[in-house]
C-alpha cells in the first residue's frame, strides 16, 4: 500500500524522512496563490511595457503625449519620469530600468502604460511614437572579442605551465566547444504587483528568487530609503535562475507606476513578452588545447571560456566565474589554465539558470575527454576514471576535494548498475546490425561546487515565533519556487524544536521580518537558511531545556513529535513524557520566558581572490554521475532517450522523495537544453522561438521508460545542514550525458562529431550524417 | 434566438452573459474568481488551463479535457464546466488530488491544477487506463520541475487509493449529467456591435441566418469556427478579429463518422480525439498520424475539418488525405460542391472554399491500397508543428508497385501532391533500391524553403529520407506479419 506506507515511514516529519510538500494540498486543491492569484484591489491599474523591436540604436523619439490622452490611461511613464536613478545592475551598475539614449536589445524596457483595462493599456501602447537610428548589432562572442566588448573583466586561473607541455606531448588536441543558450520556460510568466502604502511607502509582490534586491532596486528607482519598501514573497511558479535578477526590472516599473499614480500595479509578462525580453543561459563557444597520454591521461589542459552574456552584465562574471571553477570537473588535471572572457552583445542579458556556468564550463571538459576517448579508441569510462580525482588532491584554484574519494566509488557503482560494459557490446552488435538506426551511451561525472563564489552572499536569516498554542511561524530568507525548500525547513524547525512538522507554519519571505538576505540560488537555499533557521531554533529550545530542568530537576529533556521525554539509565523514556510541547511552552510564557527569536548563519572558511584565482570557494562539493543510452535515427537526425541511470551523493538527504524529484526535473531540464530546446534569432537579434508552440521543452513523452535514480550510500557531510547536501542544480548536468551518448552513435559513422553543439537537434545532427556521407 | 448561455459550473446550473471572443480562462479567473485555471501560454501549447468539460454525445455525457485558453466561453451553452475547485469536498481531496499528492508529483503547483483535470477527464472516460493512454491525456501539459517521472507514478497511487471507479466521479455528476440529457438546445447569437457571435444547432437555421444577415456575413467579416483552435490564437495572439463569428460545433448532422462500402464518411464536426478513437479500425494509419497532433486538450475540440480549412503547409491530416485522394464535400447556401483534396489547395493559406462555405463532410476511400503510411519529422515527438511530414499509399501484388500515391508536407506553400514520385513507383519492384532511386525523383518535385522549424536543405532531405522511412515500415509491417503466422 503505496499511501500508507508513506504515512508511516513520515512519522513526525524529521529530518531524513520524506514528509509531503508543505504547500502540496494547497497546490493540488489549485488555491495555492501566484501574483496574479491574488485578489485584485478594486482600483488596480494594469501595466503594460513597451519594449524596443531593434537590437541596438539611439533614441531619437519616445513621444508619449497621444498614448497617454487615450481612454482608459493613468499615466505613460519613461526615463525621465523615474525619480531616484535609472540603474538596476546588481553587481555591476551597467544596466538602467527604461531605456535612455539608446537601445541594446530586443525586448529592453522603454516605457510603461497603465490603464484600467490591459486592452486600453495596449491600445495606448500602439500610440506611443518611437524611433530609433539603427546600428548594427554585435551577436557572436567572435565579434565581441574582436572588438574587445567584454561586460566585466577577462579572468585567469592557472596552475603548472600548460605551454611548456604542449610543447613536448605525446599527443596534442585543439578545437572548439559550443554549446547555445536555455529559456528557463518557469511556468509562471515575470509578475509583479505594487501596492503603495498611506506613508509614501510601497509593498511589492514579486515573482522573484531575490527580494532583498528588489527591495534595493526599488528603494533607488523611487528615491525612497529602503525601509519604505516592503518586498512580500510567498511562492514563485518555478525561477530555475530566470528570477534571480530578472523579476527585478518589472518589480521596479510596477513600484515607479504605483508611485506616479498613487494606485496599485500589476505587471504580467505574456509569455511571448517575457521570452522576448528576458535572459537566458548563457551560449558559451570555447577554445582547447590539450596535451595527454596514450592511455588518455590528460598532461596539460587550456580552455578559453567565452559566455555570451548579452547586453549588460546582470550576474555574468559571477556566472564566467563558476564555469571557470567547474572547468576541470572531476579529474586531477597537473598543468591548466582556465580564461573567461564576458562578451558584451546585443541579445537580452543572460543570467542565471541552475548550473550557473557549470554545466558550460563542465560541458567543455567532458567533449574533451571524449574526444581523446575516440582518438586513442579507448573507452570513454576508462579515460574518465584515469584521470578522476583522488582523495587529498587540490582543485587548479588550491582547494582541497573534500570527500573526492566519493565520485570515484559513485562511478565504479554506477559502472555495475547500468550495465555499461554489457550494455557497450550490446549497442556495437546493434549498429553493426542496422543501416538507419544507431545507438550509443553516454557518461557523465559531475563534481559541484557548493556556495555562492561571491562570499559575501553566504549567510541566511531567520525569524521563529513560537504561540503559546505550541503553533510554530518560521520565516526564513530561502525562496520557494517548487523545490520545496519550505518543505525542508520545515523539516528542519520540527526536528529542532521536537514538533510533528503539522505545527509549523512556514511564512512568506517578507524584507520586514528577514533583512538583507540572499537571493535563493547557488543551490544554497536550504543550506544557508536551515542553518539559520536551525540556529533561531537551538536559542529558543535552550531556554525552554532551561525551564525544564528546572521543572523536573535532573533533567534534560529530549524533545520529540511535541512532547518532552525523560532520559532514564542512557535511554529516552517514550512511555513517560514529562511535558507536551504545548503545555511548557505555555509554562514559559508565563515565566516570561521569550519564545521567538532570529537566527543567523555565514558559513564558515570560504573566500576566493579573483585576481591570483586562488581560494577556497566552496564549503563542500556534490558528487554524482549519469549513464544515458539513446537510439538515432539516420534518416531524419531523431533522437529516442532510451534509458537514464543516474546515481547521485545527497549525504544524509532531509527529504529523500524531495530530492529524488530535484534529481528528476533537473535531469530533464538538462536533456532538453542538449536536444530539443533551441533559440532561434534572426539575422538581427531577435528571438524567433518566443513561444512554445516553437521552443520545445520536453514533454512527458520525452522521459525514457528505462529511468533509475539512486542516493549513494555512505557519502558523509559533516558539514551540511543536518548532515546534507544541497540538491537544486548539481543534477542539471546529468543531461549532458544524452549529448555525449548522441555523439557516441554518430561516431559509429565513422569519425567523432567535432561540429555538434547543444542542442543537439535533428537538424544538426542530420547535417553530422550527410557530411560522414562525403 | 438566446443571448446568454446556461451551463454547469462544478455542478452548479449558471447564467451569464458574455462577449463572443471571452474564453474559459478569462470567464473563470475574471468573472467567477476561481484562479485554480492558470495561463502558461495563452496558445494552448502549456496546459495549465485545462479544465474538463462533459458535453452529451450519442445519448450520453462524455467528458473531455480542454485549453481554457482557446475554448470560447459562449461554447460552454449545456455543457458541464469542471475545474480544479470542484473536485475535494470541503477539506477532503479528490482521490486524484491525494495521489499527485502522495505521489510527490506536484512541486511549484503552476501546472498542478491543469495536470490533475487532465487525469480526471483520463479516468472519467477510460477508467482503467494504459500507460499510452496516461501518456496521450498528459502530453499536452507541461511542467518544467518534476521532469514527469513522479507523475508518471500518479495511477499507482491512485489504484491503491480508488476502491472503486465511481470515487473518481464527483458527487455531483449524475445529477448534472441528468440535467444535461434534458438540456434543450437553441441557437445562441450575441451581438455587442463589434463582435458578434452564432451558435446554430442545424444546417437549416444555420443556412436562413446567412440568408438573413447579409451585413454580417459579406466579406471577411465572417468566420466560421468550430474548436476554435486556430481562429481563438489569431484573435487573442495576432489581433485577428472578425465580426461574425459562427461556431458549428453543435450542429448534430456534422458530427457523424459512418463506413460504407469501402467509403469513410467524416463529418465536418468531427474531432481528432473522435477520429482517435472511432476511425482506428477503419483507417488506423488516419487515426495514427492525428494522435501524433497537437494534445488532447486541442485535439478533444479541434477538428479534422479545422485542420483542412487552416491549410497550414505542414498539416498532418492533408497528406494521408491526398494520398488516398480523400474529397471534400463543401456547404453553402447555394448547395453543395465536392473537390477532392489533392486541389483544394491554391497556394499559402489559400483554399478552395469561400468564407461563407463551411466542410459538410470528408469521404475517404478505404481498403484500397495493400500499404499506407504516414511519417511527420519535429523537434520534439509530442505537441509539435512538423517541419516536414509525409504520406505514402502503395498498391502491391507479387512484390511489386501496382499503383502508388505520395504526399508531402511542409516542402511547398502547400501540402503536395507527389505526381511524378508516384508516376515513378508503379511497375518498380517494392525494394529498398527502388526507394532509393525515387530520391531523385521526388528532389525534383519540391523547393522547399527555411523557417524556425528547419532550413530549406533539411527539409529537401528528410522529405527524401522519408521515402525510406516509408519502405522500411513496409518491411517491418511484414515481418510482424511473418511472426503471425
Amino acid at each position: 500500500m503505496k499511501n500508507e506506507q508513506m504515512r508511516q515511514n513520515n512519522h513526525w516529519g524529521q529530518a531524513g524522512t520524506s514528509p509531503l510538500h508543505v504547500s502540496g494540498r494547497d497546490h493540488v486543491m489549485g488555491r495555492s496563490q501566484f501574483i496574479d492569484d491574488i485578489p485584485k484591489p478594486g482600483n488596480l491599474l494594469y501595466v503594460k511595457v513597451m519594449v524596443s523591436p531593434v537590437a541596438n540604436g539611439r533614441i531619437v523619439k519616445l513621444d508619449t503625449q497621444k498614448a497617454s490622452e487615450m481612454p482608459g490611461v493613468a499615466a505613460v511613464l519613461t526615463a525621465k519620469d523615474i525619480p531616484g536613478e535609472n540603474q538596476i545592475g546588481g553587481i555591476i551598475k551597467d544596466e538602467v530600468c527604461l531605456a535612455q539614449e539608446h537601445v541594446q536589445f530586443v525586448g529592453e524596457p522603454v516605457a510603461v502604460i497603465a490603464a484600467e483595462s490591459i486592452k486600453e493599456a495596449e491600445a495606448a501602447m500602439e500610440q506611443i511614437l518611437f524611433e530609433v537610428e539603427e546600428e548594427t548589432p554585435v551577436l557572436t562572442v567572435r565579434e565581441a572579442i574582436k572588438r574587445d566588448q567584454y561586460v566585466g573583466p577577462v579572468r585567469k586561473i592557472e596552475r603548472g605551465d600548460v605551454e611548456s607541455v604542449f610543447a613536448d606531448c605525446p599527443c596534442y588536441m585543439e578545437g572548439v566547444i559550443r554549446n547555445e543558450g536555455q529559456e528557463h520556460f518557469y511556468l509562471e510568466t515575470q509578475s509583479a504587483l505594487a501596492v503603495p502604502e498611506d506613508n509614501g511607502g510601497i509593498t511589492l509582490y514579486s515573482s522573484s528568487q531575490n527580494p532583498n534586491e528588489i527591495q534595493k532596486m526599488a528603494s533607488g528607482v523611487l528615491g525612497l530609503p529602503q525601509n519604505m519598501v516592503t518586498v512580500d514573497i510567498k511562492r514563485l511558479g518555478g525561477g530555475f535562475g530566470g528570477k534571480e535578477s530578472q523579476a527585478t526590472s518589472w518589480a521596479c516599473l510596477a513600484a515607479l507606476t504605483a508611485c506616479h499614480t498613487g494606485r496599485p500595479a500589476l505587471i504580467r509578462l505574456t509569455r511571448d513578452e517575457d521570452m522576448l525580453s528576458t535572459g537566458k543561459r548563457h551560449a558559451f563557444e570555447s577554445d582547447y588545447r590539450v596535451a595527454f597520454d596514450k592511455e588518455g591521461k590528460i598532461l596539460a589542459y587550456s580552455v578559453e571560456l567565452n559566455s555570451n552574456c548579452g547586453a549588460v552584465a546582470d550576474v555574468s562574471t559571477s556566472v564566467l566565474e563558476r564555469a571557470m571553477l567547474h572547468a576541470e570537473n572531476s579529474y586531477h588535471i597537473e598543468n591548466i589554465k582556465i580564461i573567461g572572457r564576458p562578451c558584451k552583445t546585443n541579445l537580452h542579458p543572460a543570467t542565471a539558470f541552475r548550473g550557473f556556468g557549470g554545466p558550460q564550463g563542465i560541458f567543455a571538459i567532458e567533449s574533451v575527454i571524449d574526444r581523446i576517448a575516440y582518438t586513442l579508441a579507448l573507452d570513454p569510462y576508462d579515460v574518465r576514471m584515469k584521470n578522476m580525482y583522488h582523495k587529498g588532491d587540490l582543485a587548479p584554484y588550491g582547494q582541497e576535494i573534500h570527500h573526492g574519494e566519493d565520485i570515484e566509488r559513485i562511478l565504479e557503482k554506477l559502472r555495475t548498475d547500468s550495465r555499461w560494459d554489457e550494455r557497450k557490446k550490446e549497442i556495437a552488435a546493434f549498429n553493426q546490425k542496422n543501416r538507419y538506426e544507431k545507438k550509443g551511451l553516454g557518461i557523465t561525472p559531475v563534481k559541484f561546487g557548493i556556495s555562492f563564489t561571491a562570499a559575501h552572499l553566504n549567510q541566511g536569516s531567520a525569524l521563529i515565533q513560537v504561540y503559546t498554542d505550541g503553533s510554530v511561524s518560521v520565516t526564513h530568507g530561502a525562496i520557494e519556487m517548487g523545490q520545496e525548500v519550505n518543505t525542508k525547513i520545515a523539516q528542519i524547525a520540527a526536528t529542532t524544536l521536537g514538533v510533528p512538522i503539522g505545527t509549523i507554519r512556514i511564512e512568506s519571505n517578507n524584507t520586514k521580518r528577514v533583512a538583507n538576505t540572499s537571493a535563493t540560488a547557488a543551490s544554497s537555499g536550504c543550506d544557508l537558511n536551515g542553518h539559520a533557521v536551525e540556529n533561531a531554533a537551538l536559542k529558543i529550545l535552550g531556554r525552554l531545556k532551561e525551564l525544564v530542568s528546572k521543572l523536573y530537576p535532573g533533567e534534560d529533556g529530549v524533545f520529540e513529535n511535541g512532547y518532552v521525554y525523560g532520559v532514564h539509565e542512557g535511554k529516552t523514556d517514550y512511555e513517560n513524557p514529562l511535558i507536551s510541547f504545548k503545555e511548557l511552552v505555555q509554562k514559559a510564557y508565563v515565566e516570561r520566558i521569550d519564545l521567538c527569536d532570529h537566527g543567523y548563519y555565514a558559513t564558515p572558511g570560504i573566500y576566493f581572490d579573483r585576481e591570483k584565482g586562488e581560494g577556497h570557494p566552496f564549503l563542500y562539493y556534490v558528487f554524482g554521475a549519469a549513464v544515458t543510452e539513446v537510439t538515432v535515427d539516420l534518416l531524419t537526425g531523431r533522437t529516442t532517450l532510451d534509458s537514464a541511470h543516474i546515481l547521485h551523493d545527497c549525504a544524509s538527504s532531509i527529504n529523500p522523495m524531495v530530492d529524488i524529484g530535484q534529481i528528476q526535473g533537473a535531469f530533464i531540464q538538462g536533456v532538453g537544453w542538449v536536444t530539443t530546446e533551441e533559440l532561434v534569432y534572426q539575422e538581427k537579434g531577435r528571438l524567433l522561438s518566443s513561444s512554445p508552440a516553437t521552443y520545445k521543452i520536453p514533454t512527458i513523452g520525452d522521459i525514457p521508460e528505462e529511468f533509475h535514480i539512486e542516493l549513494m550510500e555512505g557519502c558523509m557531510n559533516e558539514l551540511g545542514i543536518k548532515r546534507s547536501k544541497a540538491i537544486g542544480e548539481p543534477p542539471f548536468i546529468y543531461g549532458e550525458s544524452v549529448f555525449f551518448a548522441i555523439t557516441d552513435a554518430l561516431c559509429s559513422l565513422g569519425s567523432y562529431p567535432d561540429e555538434l553543439s547543444i542542442p543537439a537537434t535533428p537538424e544538426k545532427i542530420w547535417r553530422v550524417i550527410e557530411r560522414n556521407k562525403k | 434566438m438566446k443571448k446568454t448561455i446556461r451551463f454547469f459550473l462544478n455542478g452548479k446550473l449558471k447564467e451569464i452573459s458574455v462577449n463572443g471572443e471571452t474564453t474559459v480562462l478569462e470567464l473563470l479567473r475574471s468573472r467567477f474568481q476561481l484562479n485554480g485555471i492558470k495561463e502558461g501560454c495563452g496558445e494552448g501549447d502549456c496546459g495549465a488551463c485545462t479544465v474538463v468539460i462533459g458535453e452529451v454525445r450519442e445519448g450520453k455525457v462524455h467528458y473531455k479535457s480542454v485549453a481554457g485558453c482557446l475554448y470560447l466561453a459562449a461554447k460552454l451553452e449545456g455543457k458541464h464546466l469542471i475545474t480544479i475547485e470542484g473536485l475535494a469536498q470541503k477539506e477532503k481531496l479528490h482521490p486524484i488530488q491525494e495521489a499527485v499528492l502522495n505521489a510527490h508529483a506536484t512541486q511549484c503547483g503552476f501546472c498542478t491544477p491543469g495536470v490533475i483535470l487532465s487525469i480526471l477527464a483520463l479516468y472519467l472516460e477510460r477508467p482503467n487506463p494504459g500507460k499510452e493512454e496516461f501518456r496521450r491525456y498528459l502530453e499536452g501539459n507541461l511542467c518544467r520541475c518534476t521532469g514527469y517521472a513522479s507523475i508518471r507514478k500518479v495511477p499507482e497511487y491512485l489504484e491503491d487509493l480508488t476502491i472503486h471507479s465511481e470515487e473518481i466521479r464527483p458527487a455531483y455528476l449524475e445529477e448534472t449529467e441528468e440535467k444535461q440529457l434534458a438540456f434543450v438546445h437553441e441557437d445562441i447569437f450575441i451581438d455587442d456591435g463589434v463582435h458578434a457571435y452564432y451558435s446554430p444547432v442545424s444546417e437549416d437555421n444555420l443556412e436562413a441566418f446567412i440568408r438573413d444577415h447579409e451585413e454580417l456575413v459579406s466579406g471577411q467579416n465572417l468566420r466560421f469556427l468550430n474548436g476554435g483552435s486556430d481562429v481563438v490564437v489569431g484573435i487573442k495572439k495576432r489581433n485577428q478579429h472578425y465580426r461574425l463569428l459562427v461556431d458549428i460545433s453543435r450542429i448534430l448532422s456534422l458530427q457523424n463518422i459512418s463506413c460504407r462500402d469501402n467509403q469513410l464518411t467524416i463529418g465536418g464536426g468531427v474531432t481528432l480525439s473522435e477520429i482517435i478513437d472511432q476511425v482506428n479500425s477503419f483507417f488506423p494509419q488516419f487515426s495514427d498520424a492525428v494522435s501524433g497532433m497537437c494534445s488532447e486538450q486541442v485535439r478533444s475540440s479541434a477538428t479534422l475539418a479545422g485542420n483542412l480549412v487552416n491549410a497550414s503547409p505542414v498539416a498532418d491530416t492533408v497528406p494521408l488525405l491526398m494520398a488516398v485522394n480523400a474529397v471534400v464535400h463543401l456547404k453553402g447556401c447555394d448547395g453543395t460542391r465536392s473537390i477532392p483534396v489533392r486541389e483544394f489547395y491554391h497556394g499559402y493559406k489559400q483554399t478552395e472554399n469561400k468564407s461563407d462555405e463551411w466542410v459538410a463532410s470528408i469521404t475517404i476511400p478505404v481498403g484500397e491500397y495493400d500499404f499506407i503510411h504516414f511519417e511527420k519529422v519535429s523537434k520534439r515527438k509530442e505537441v509539435d508543428i512538423s517541419a516536414v511530414n509525409s504520406a505514402i499509399a502503395l498498391q502491391i501484388s507479387e512484390g511489386m508497385i501496382k499503383k502508388a500515391s505520395m504526399a508531402c508536407g511542409g516542402v511547398g506553400p502547400t501540402t503536395l501532391y507527389m505526381p511524378k514520385t508516384s508516376h515513378y513507383l508503379e511497375g518498380k519492384p517494392m525494394t529498398e533500391e527502388t526507394f532509393l532511386e525515387a530520391y531523385d525523383i521526388i528532389s525534383g518535385e519540391a523547393s522547399p524553403i527555411g523557417d524556425v522549424r528547419g532550413s530549406a536543405d533539411y527539409r529537401k532531405a528528410v522529405m527524401e529520407n522519408l521515402l525510406m522511412k516509408h519502405y522500411l515500415a513496409y518491411e517491418s509491417s511484414q515481418e510482424a506479419d511473418g511472426h503471425e503466422e
